[in-house]
């Protein structure tokens, strides 16, 4: 079985079009979240989304990108082109040897949801190029097409944790040997007035920010954003001298079978053990975890108990952190731009902050990274998706070391 | 009513003219190339005109001239002139529904 790493990042986020960008707000404890335009007072019951603001398509993508794309396929091209262009993997492994795996869980909203409204409002007819705009596959489809490769290319989606299943399903085939390279992450724009009034009537969205594992957290908050990385074999990227930003070295999965939204401890306890048992890793080897955390009661106080189960005695040393409190929860790409965190913790000995909290809840047990960015270098990182469904998935992390 | 037919000549006339420039500004467009490359004679196979392409192209013309191009008709154009003949005809299928509708609530 090959060892994989990753050699390529970019992002598109509301902390950050560029990974230089994401990486100082990040450290910084910076929060991207902005009052939502062309709502009416009154109509939500937040304010507030983790919108990407002078995402400039037209000066990143050629305008017959544009044309048959919306925006979640596009910030999935941009973040894909980052990726590549960095790992410079075209100019390494054959294309046909290469796959390509996305995270999608809201397909092709901002697209869909205005052309909807219009039919069944005034009527009247839907332009050609919906679908192909609507499909949530549709950004793997035109990032194979821009780069021309041809291997094993598909989309999943798993709601939250669409982006972690994705980058595990890359990560086994390329361990595996099934390909070389792998370009992988996840993808979403949801932000329609017709979202937003969905998460509103659920009732799990932060009226003012969230703040995850807080005592006195209130919610989520809705985000949005693409992270792609570009996977390949250790050999292959001692080969060619890339720039190796870490290691994957598991992945754990599971499904509570429980409920539709509310999430069970034994899923996510599950998928950790899974993962640390895929990566022949023992608990205590862990040193830093970058949680689902969605600032919900109800996720939190499950993630916590998950946490303590598998952890057991050593919870109280393992630092935990939520990075949702700064880009927000982007749906089915949260998991890609929280593994781009986790990346850039183990390689920088520098753990994020839950920006936004002040203490965290005491009654939760665990070591929760409050007021600052945290000093420490941690060998072992896991990075936990909990999807809404009970869908779990886990990475697990290790830093790279020459 | 020599008045309403010279009327609708005229219309048709200038609509010919409109079309055929509006034919070829939406396929330079689509396929981003300048007008320059598109003549009346140039044929999708050669424009690189695709299937895609195709029901994009008829939506734009359909949605800007109110009409409807049956599928039909729309599988024998094959020319930059077949489109701006298929607008002309669709455009006239147009009037004709609008003369009979109109004769009809006026008997």
């Amino acid at each position: 079985m090959n060892r994989v790493v990753v050699t390529g990042a970019g992002c598109v986020t509301a902390i950050g079009q560029d990974v230089a960008t994401f990486r100082e707000s990040l450290f910084a404890g910076k929060n991207g979240f902005r009052e939502i335009p062309d709502v009416a007072a009154g109509d939500l019951r937040f304010q507030r989304a983790a919108r990407i603001e002078g995402f400039n398509a037209e000066s990143l993508l050629t305008s017959a990108q544009i044309l048959l794309s919306e925006r979640s396929s596009q910030f999935a091209l941009v973040a894909s082109q980052q990726a590549i262009a960095q790992a410079g993997i075209l100019q390494a492994v054959s294309p046909d040897e290469m796959a390509i795996v996305f995270g999608c869980s809201a397909g092709g909203r901002t697209a869909e949801e205005p052309a909807t409204a219009k039919l069944y409002t005034t009527g009247g007819r839907v332009h050609p190029l919906s679908v192909p705009r609507f499909m949530a596959s549709s950004g793997t489809s035109l990032v194979s097409i821009q780069h021309g490769i041809t291997g094993p290319a598909y989309t999943i989606t798993t709601a939250c944790a669409s982006a972690t299943h994705a980058i595990g399903q890359a990560f086994h085939m390329v361990r595996s040997g099934t390909v070389k390279a792998a370009v992988t992450g996840g993808h979403e724009a949801p932000l329609t007035y017709g979202f937003y009034k969905a998460w509103d009537s659920l009732r799990v969205v932060s009226q003012t920010q969230c703040r995850p594992f807080s005592a006195d957290r209130d919610g989520m908050t809705l985000g949005e954003g693409a992270a792609v990385f570009v996977l390949e074999t250790l050999e292959s990227a001692l080969n060619r001298g890339a720039t190796i930003y870490g290691e994957i070295v598991g992945f754990g999965m599971s499904s509570d079978a429980s409920h539709i939204t509310q999430a069970q401890p034994a899923g996510p306890t599950a998928a950790m053990r899974r993962a640390l048992q895929d990566a022949g890793a023992a608990p205590e080897e862990v040193g830093y975890i970058n949680a689902h955390g969605t600032g919900t009661t109800v996720n939190d106080n499950v993630e916590a108990e998950a946490i303590r189960t598998v952890f057991a005695h050593n919870t109280a040393k393992i630092p935990v952190s939520s990075t949702k409190a700064m880009h927000g929860h982007a749906m089915g790409a949260s998991g890609a731009i929280e593994v781009l965190a986790t990346l850039l913790a183990l390689r920088e000995g520098m753990l994020p902050v839950t920006a936004g909290v002040t203490e965290a809840d005491a009654a939760l047990g665990i070591d929760l990274i409050v007021g600052s960015t945290r000093q420490a270098n941690p060998m072992l990182a896991l990075s936990n998706s909990f999807a809404f469904g009970g869908l779990n998935a886990v990475l697990a992390f290790k830093r790279y070391e020459a | 009513m020599d008045n309403i037919h010279g009327h609708e000549r005229a219309e048709g006339q200038i609509a010919e003219h409109e079309i055929a420039e509006h034919c070829i500004a939406l396929v330079a467009a689509a396929k981003q190339i300048s007008t320059e490359q598109v003549t009346l004679d140039s044929t999708f196979e050669e424009l690189a005109v695709d299937s895609l392409d195709r029901v994009s192209l008829s939506f734009d013309i359909e949605e800007k001239y109110g009409i409807d191009i049956p599928d039909s008709r729309l599988h024998t154009i094959l020319t930059v002139r077949d489109m701006v003949e298929g607008v002309a005809e669709a455009l006239r299928a147009k009037a004709e529904k609008t003369r009979l509708k109109e004769a009809g609530e006026g008997a």
